[in-house]
């Protein structure tokens, strides 16, 4: 390996005298050069550049750039050994990465690395750039996909590399935990070992991928990756399947049994949802119990505005629980949020506040007139729990 | 005479896809030891299949149990076509054969008898299935048990009971009894590499039989030394040195040395050998108070006078002379002398000269033959023994205090021999003559120096084509029987005598005094008076290819010395003339090497080197020497004078020289300043002038001067005018970065060792390097490469220190034409002695999810090291009862760096394994070997057709070596240690083929199993 002609400069250099100055040009090709510790030796620092996808040598311009070279009195060529010897060592490590479970299990003995090293490195191998997520959330995660990496890296201004590894990863996580039962949170967590934090993100990529949401239509492009992130957790805490007879995660560890997984959405509760068309017929006695108590609380404008469109936005918000039940319509949700809602209270100038209000009244509301039917008004109640907390979310610009 | 060997194999794991078709693997595994092969069912369809299979039961001779490894075979089954080969495992059995009770060789024997299955005779755990030709293939689960029966037939071939150490020193929890001297084994075979077959047969299957043969040779020689130590009626060896000759088309020689001795179980916990250690360390006290620890509690009777062999050592007690018995023991001395000296003479005449050399100070010297002076000979029995002895040769580097009584100084021969093809590979005569020749040549250059033994007897061998470089080297010492040595102790310790002809004889300074007359001195030299007692005669310089002696006393710490050389060679020159040209050339190669090393230590301002290793690499273009030791301060020895630049011939170039003459001025007192010299020294020297008042009775006062008088003019540097620069740039290192200590020995002389008593970081590292040397140059190339690689290696430990890397071992091959390879081997040690305050309690919120207890425990750790640091007086009980530190400590400069946002919710990677500790030193800083648990000797090659997908050579060679790692600590485990002391990496030969885009590498690596302790204050005290 060959990495330039450096010169060599010794410079003996005299306080008060002269100065000795002798340079030769020393060519320092050298085919091996390795360093092997019985402890991996891993630096953080060039870990991290490694995982952000450098280069040896953009690694080696970074780090000369923080001024390595002055603090420890070295120079172009260590540090470039050392970088090129710590680039191999991860090079060895990405595919034992890959199943982090192979990497802390205690008979793997390629690399002896200590407990807090090993967190370090799944932790930060399987970071996950918000920007790129929003990009790959609702792409097919196909090769084909991965092609295109290169306009993702462009529009991110995140390094191509470091691009295919979290696709990578997404897909990777996809694959194994999709057919897994129980909690997916629990699941990623068990299986590769990252924070809950990272585990929950890749939770709501993969909730997001397996019900194939549509996340990409030109009118969602507003939306960045914590509002999925927001919503899909909304959703998997409320409407999936293991989540039917607790409203609530109190009891979510007894339930970690259950061969039910989280990923799906529960199809009884959208089926049952069907039900609370009937508050299209109440729709005047809606208005009434909402507008009496909410005047006085909103600016008179947004009052007399919610007065006047209030059947429509309450129909769009009804029709929509409605028709939850065709997969069609489940997988546009989003679109029709953002349609149906967020974008007419826009025009109307709703602040958020207004908006949260307004939900806050509405669905206690249709508790009240749902009185006679108590199972309706829990699904009511369950359905507009996640569609406020989410209205609420992407009602921004 | 049988041995019963009993293998299950429980389960893979993390097999290779063989079958692509369906992606997973019919495996089943192959087990075979010498001629037997059994075989498992084949587990279809699983990269992790279970086997779970019964006990496959060998019934082997011990012989053959000694020599054969077991195979391990992992394949693939394939119903149609041939079945595919997964990988394998090698497993020496040796460790199992030796009972972890080793006391006399009787009783160990006996033991095995009735406990056949007690503790380490059983082997289990996760073994990594390694294939020549990709690496590490996933595990395998094993169990091995060998039940061995007592044998007591006297011509048995097998030595099961002997147990063999590559630690150069009394190994931890025992004590030697008795030493029964020198033992070495020389085994000729054919390279499979270079036999006819190896054109016909697969990359794979020529690896694979080279790695059988070697562990095969390997277990041949060790078996065959075994006997000859139950002959001489020891029952282990240390210090075992085992090597490689890689000849070529001539064959394949391996070499073991080592020295045979009775060990015995220290009853005392295993506690005096870590006092012994520790006393290395506080060596400046007047005299090693704990010199007790040693002292047997009673001197057991050799156990072995019931048994066959007749016991050869005899105790103080005895008044026999057991010399003729030694003789009649050892094969070889029957035949030495006279065919040695007619060989020689063959081998004269056919080309390959001799060439010796013998240094002391800066004077060469040809062999002088002034017979031992029995005078200073006071302990008479293992030293006439020794002496006796047809070699009087010890591989141990570390001695107990008090065995060395003077050291004489390096003794060294070097031999260049023509390879020819070894005809009769029953009868490796020639090969064994051969070091005939050169062991009794450095005796006698140990006798010349008026020493009966040869301490760190080291030999080494360096190949190209056809000529082969043979060296033996050593420091010639007087010693003492070990328990007179106590005897005098216990007096000493029990009343605290004014200077008594004892005290006089225990004194510290002693061991540097000159063993020979003044009137004998075999050569010119310069002398001078003891600085300490002001008595005996010391050298100027004292150069000792051991560790500097328990009780020493050193001024300052040490550091690292190195001298580098490169002759240029001619190429063309081939057989004869070319072995004449080396032979020629090698004193004037070692005489520069010598004077470079005096040199430069002279520009550091010390005086004594220890644990020299002197290199000579022969290659197609160069002769490469490489010396390297550790420089240190002997107080006893005279304030050496600097360098002095002479130009005689250019007097216009004054100004030059004077600013030459300042360079090194500054060099020597940076030195001075970075390994504390200086204060020391005017220390000392107080101390000792009233002693020096108090004993005046010396006899010889007006010499004084007289030796003195040349030390001006001894040193003075031939500045012409070309070469002015390379001089100095050889002789000033540049500086070791602060935080860092360098030396090649076990430990920093002089060092306390406080600084690196907790729970250290070890990490045992191995650097490759390989590179170009241009014709040009060349020496100053070389030196800069050398420089480059040390720079290199404090660059990567750079956010470990403070950091202490000992044992710095280099070794260099030149492979090609103008390639050169160097490898270092060392043990960095990171001390956390000033961090913890600092870390603490980052820990302590790093660790909240895992219980407040461990957490706690950091505090009061945190407050032990206040009241450690404030009590000066208590330090030493302290250093003891620091509490254990449970949690290893991450680095402490990592710390910000370690930390994740998510941090304190990871709750899951608790279940956190031992990790294998593996270093090249004989002890474990922070850690107490408890038990010995066998040696390992591995042998791997690794080859490679995709060199360039690989990484590059690079790439190849340090996943190789991480997987060797990798294997060594699967097998340390399976045996139940969790560490590797002495380990070794003694041939890593890297070919390469950049046109087939092919690689191949050699590695053969080793060490002793060891189970250890992290000290802990309740089994410290």
């Amino acid at each position: 390996m060959k990495y330039g002609r450096y010169c060599w400069r010794v410079v003996f250099l005299f306080p008060q005298f002269c100065k000795i100055l002798f340079t030769f040009s020393i060519d320092m090709e050298c085919s091996v050069d390795v360093f092997v510790g019985n402890t991996t030796v891993i630096d953080p620092e060039i870990y991290q550049l490694w995982v952000d996808g450098n280069s040896a040598h953009e690694a080696a311009d970074v780090l000369q750039k923080r001024g390595i070279l002055q603090q420890w009195g070295a120079n172009m060529d260590l540090l470039m050994s050392d970088v090129l010897d710590h680039y191999r060592t991860f090079h060895m490590l990405e595919k034992t990465l890959h199943t982090p479970l192979k990497l802390t299990a205690t008979g793997e003995w390629t690399f002896q690395i200590d407990g807090d090293t090993q967190q370090l490195l799944i932790e930060k191998y399987y970071e996950l750039d918000d920007v790129v997520v929003r990009e790959v959330l609702g792409k097919k995660l196909s090769s084909r996909h991965r092609k295109d990496l290169d306009e993702v890296s462009e529009k991110t201004a995140i390094s191509l590399r470091s691009c295919r590894r979290q696709f990578d990863n997404v897909k990777r996580i996809h694959k194994l935990v999709e057919e897994l039962p129980g909690h997916i949170v629990n699941n990623i967590q068990h299986n590769f070992l990252l924070s809950t934090e990272l585990s929950r993100k890749y939770a709501a990529v993969v909730f997001i991928a397996v019900n194939r949401f549509e996340t990409t239509k030109r009118k969602l492009q507003y939306l960045n990756f914590s509002d999925f992130y927001h919503c899909a957790h909304q959703m998997i805490e409320h409407w999936s399947s293991t989540s039917c007879h607790a409203t609530s995660m109190r009891n979510q560890s007894e339930t970690e049994t259950e061969i039910e997984t989280d990923l799906d959405v529960d199809r009884g509760f959208l089926h049952d949802l069907r039900e609370v068309r009937i508050l299209l017929d109440k729709e005047k006695e809606l208005k009434h119990l909402v507008c009496s108590q909410l005047k006085g609380r909103l600016t008179d404008k947004i009052y007399s505005d919610m007065e006047s469109s209030f059947k429509t936005h309450s129909r769009s918000l009804v029709l929509l629980a409605g028709n939850l039940n065709r997969s069609r319509e489940l997988r546009s949700l989003f679109v029709d949020l953002v349609e149906r809602c967020v974008e007419p209270l826009r025009q109307a100038r709703w602040t958020s506040r207004d908006l949260r209000l307004f939900l806050d009244y509405y669905t206690p509301a249709g508790v009240q007139l749902f009185k006679s039917d108590s199972a309706t008004a829990l699904v009511w109640e369950r359905y507009m729990k996640v569609i406020s907390s989410c209205l609420v979310k992407i009602y921004h610009n | 005479m049988p041995g019963k060997v009993k293998v299950k194999i429980l389960a893979g794991r993390n097999l290779p896809v063989m079958d692509r078709s369906s992606d997973t693997t019919d495996a089943y595994v192959e087990i075979k030891l010498g001629g037997i092969t059994h075989k498992t069912d084949v587990f279809r369809k699983s990269l992790n299949p279970q086997w779970n299979s019964e006990w496959f039961i060998f019934e082997v001779d011990d012989a053959e149990l000694q020599d054969e490894p077991l195979q391990i075979r992992l394949m693939d089954y394939d119903t149609y076509s041939a079945n595919d080969a997964i990988g394998k495992v090698y497993l020496d059995l040796n460790p199992l054969l030796v009972t972890p009770g080793l006391s006399g060789r009787g009783i160990a024997r006996a033991e095995t008898c009735s406990v056949p299955s007690s503790g380490g005779t059983v082997l289990s755990g996760w073994l990594p299935v390694y294939d020549t030709m990709h690496g590490m293939r996933g595990e395998v689960s094993v169990i091995v048990k060998v039940e061995l029966f007592s044998d007591v037939n006297k011509f048995r071939q097998s030595s099961c009971g002997v147990q063999f150490f590559s630690t150069p020193a009394t190994p931890y929890g025992f004590k030697i009894q008795s030493i029964q001297g020198f033992v070495k084994e020389l085994v000729v075979n054919d390279d499979p590499e270079y036999q006819w077959i190896d054109k016909i047969r697969t990359p794979r299957a020529s690896n694979e039989a080279r790695q059988t043969l070697f562990s095969q040779l390997s277990g041949e020689v060790r078996r065959k030394i075994g006997l000859k130590v139950l002959e001489l009626g020891g029952n282990a060896v240390v210090g075992y040195q085992q090597m490689f000759d890689l000849e070529g088309v001539t064959g394949l020689v391996v070499r073991g040395i080592g020295t045979a001795v009775t060990l015995a179980r220290c009853h005392f916990d295993g506690n005096s050998a870590v006092t012994w250690f520790k006393d290395q360390h506080h060596g400046n006290g007047r005299e090693s108070p704990r010199c007790t620890a040693i002292s047997p509690v009673d001197v057991i009777k050799p156990l072995v006078s019931s048994t066959i062999t007749a016991p050869v050592v005899v105790h103080g007690t005895t008044p026999s002379r057991p010399t003729p018995c030694a003789r009649r023991s050892s094969e070889s001395e029957i035949n030495t002398t006279p065919k040695a000296s007619s060989l020689s003479d063959s081998f004269g005449s056919s080309g390959g000269g001799i060439s010796s050399n013998c240094r002391q100070t800066a004077h060469r010297q040809t062999s002088v033959p002034v017979p031992p002076s029995n005078t200073y000979l006071n302990g008479v029995d293992v030293t006439r023994n020794l002496d006796a002895l047809e070699y009087p040769f010890l591989t141990m580097k570390t001695y107990p205090p008090g065995f060395i009584v003077h050291v004489g100084g390096t003794v060294s021969a070097r031999s260049v021999k023509l390879l020819d093809r070894i005809n009769n590979s029953e009868e490796p005569e020639t090969r064994d003559n051969w070091w005939t020749e050169i062991r009794m040549e450095v005796r006698s250059h140990a006798r010349a120096l008026g020493c009966s033994v040869i301490l760190g007897y080291e030999e080494h061998t360096s190949i190209s084509e056809e000529v082969c470089v043979l060296s033996a080297s050593g420091t010639a010492a007087i010693v003492k029987l070990q328990h007179e040595v106590d005897t005098k102790d216990v007096n000493h310790g029990k009343s605290n005598t004014v200077i008594t002809e004892d005290s006089k004889v225990n004194l510290p300074c002693r061991v540097c005094h000159i063993p020979y007359s003044k009137a004998s001195i075999p050569f010119p030299i310069k002398l001078s008076r003891c600085a300490v007692c002001r008595k005996g005669k010391v050298p100027d310089v004292l150069i000792a290819t051991i560790e500097p002696p328990t009780g020493m006393l050193v001024s300052g710490r040490g550091c690292l010395i190195q001298a580098r050389l490169c002759r240029p060679k001619r190429a063309e020159s081939r057989g004869d003339q070319q072995a004449k040209e080396i032979s020629d050339g090698l004193p004037f190669l070692e005489y520069e090497l010598h004077r470079q090393l005096i040199n430069k230590l002279r520009t550091k301002g010390m005086n004594a080197i220890f644990h020299l290793k002197v290199q000579v690499s022969i290659g197609d273009r160069h002769v490469v020497g490489v010396a390297t030791g550790t420089a240190l301060f002997l107080s006893a020895l005279p304030t050496p004078s600097l360098p002095k630049p002479s130009n005689p011939s250019i007097s216009s170039k004054q100004s030059k020289r004077g600013r030459i003459h300042k360079l090194l001025i500054e060099a020597h007192a940076a030195s001075q300043e970075r390994y504390g010299l200086n204060k020391q020294l005017n220390k000392v020297n107080d101390v000792e002038e009233p002693k020096w008042t108090d004993s005046d009775d010396t006899d010889e006062d007006a010499n004084d001067l007289d030796l003195t008088a040349g030390n001006k003019d001894s040193c003075v540097i031939e500045i012409d005018d070309i070469e002015d620069i390379d001089v100095i740039e050889l002789l000033i290192d540049p500086e070791t970065p602060e935080g860092f200590d360098v030396v090649n020995t076990e430990t920093v002389p002089g060092l306390p060792i406080d600084s690196i008593r907790r729970r250290p970081n070890l990490q045992a590292f191995n650097r490759v390097w390989k590179g170009k040397i241009p014709t040009l140059q060349a020496a100053r190339h070389l030196n800069r490469c050398f420089e480059m690689i040390l720079r290199s290696i404090y660059f990567k430990l750079r956010k470990s220190r403070p950091c202490v890397i000992t044992n710095l071992e280099f070794s260099v091959d030149l492979p090609e034409d103008d390639e050169i390879q160097i490898t270092v081997l060392g043990t960095a040690i990171t001390a956390f002695s000033k961090t913890p305050t600092e870390v603490a309690p980052c820990i302590g919120t790093s660790l909240r999810g895992v219980g407040s207890a461990e957490s706690e425990m950091i505090f009061h750790l945190e407050d032990d090291v206040q009241s450690a640091t404030s009590n000066e007086q208590a330090a030493s009980t302290a250093r003891v009862n620091q509490p254990n530190r449970h949690i290893p400590l991450p680095p402490p400069s990592n710390q910000g760096l370690l930390r994740t946002p998510g941090d304190k919710a990871k709750i899951f990677v608790q279940k956190e394994r031992q990790p294998v500790d593996i270093v090249t030193l004989i002890h474990l800083p922070g850690s107490r070997v408890e038990r010995y648990l066998g040696h390992l000797n591995f042998f791997f090659i690794r080859e490679s057709t995709s060199i360039r997908e690989d990484g590059g050579l690079s790439g190849f060679m340090q996943s190789f070596i991480t997987e060797v790692l990798g294997i060594v600590r699967a097998h340390v485990s399976a045996l139940g240690g969790n560490a590797m002391v002495s380990y070794f990496m003694t041939q890593c030969v890297l070919l390469h083929n950049p046109h087939k885009n092919q690689g191949q590498c050699l590695i053969n690596v080793g060490g002793d199993v060891v189970q250890a302790a992290r000290c802990t204050p309740e089994k410290d005290v």
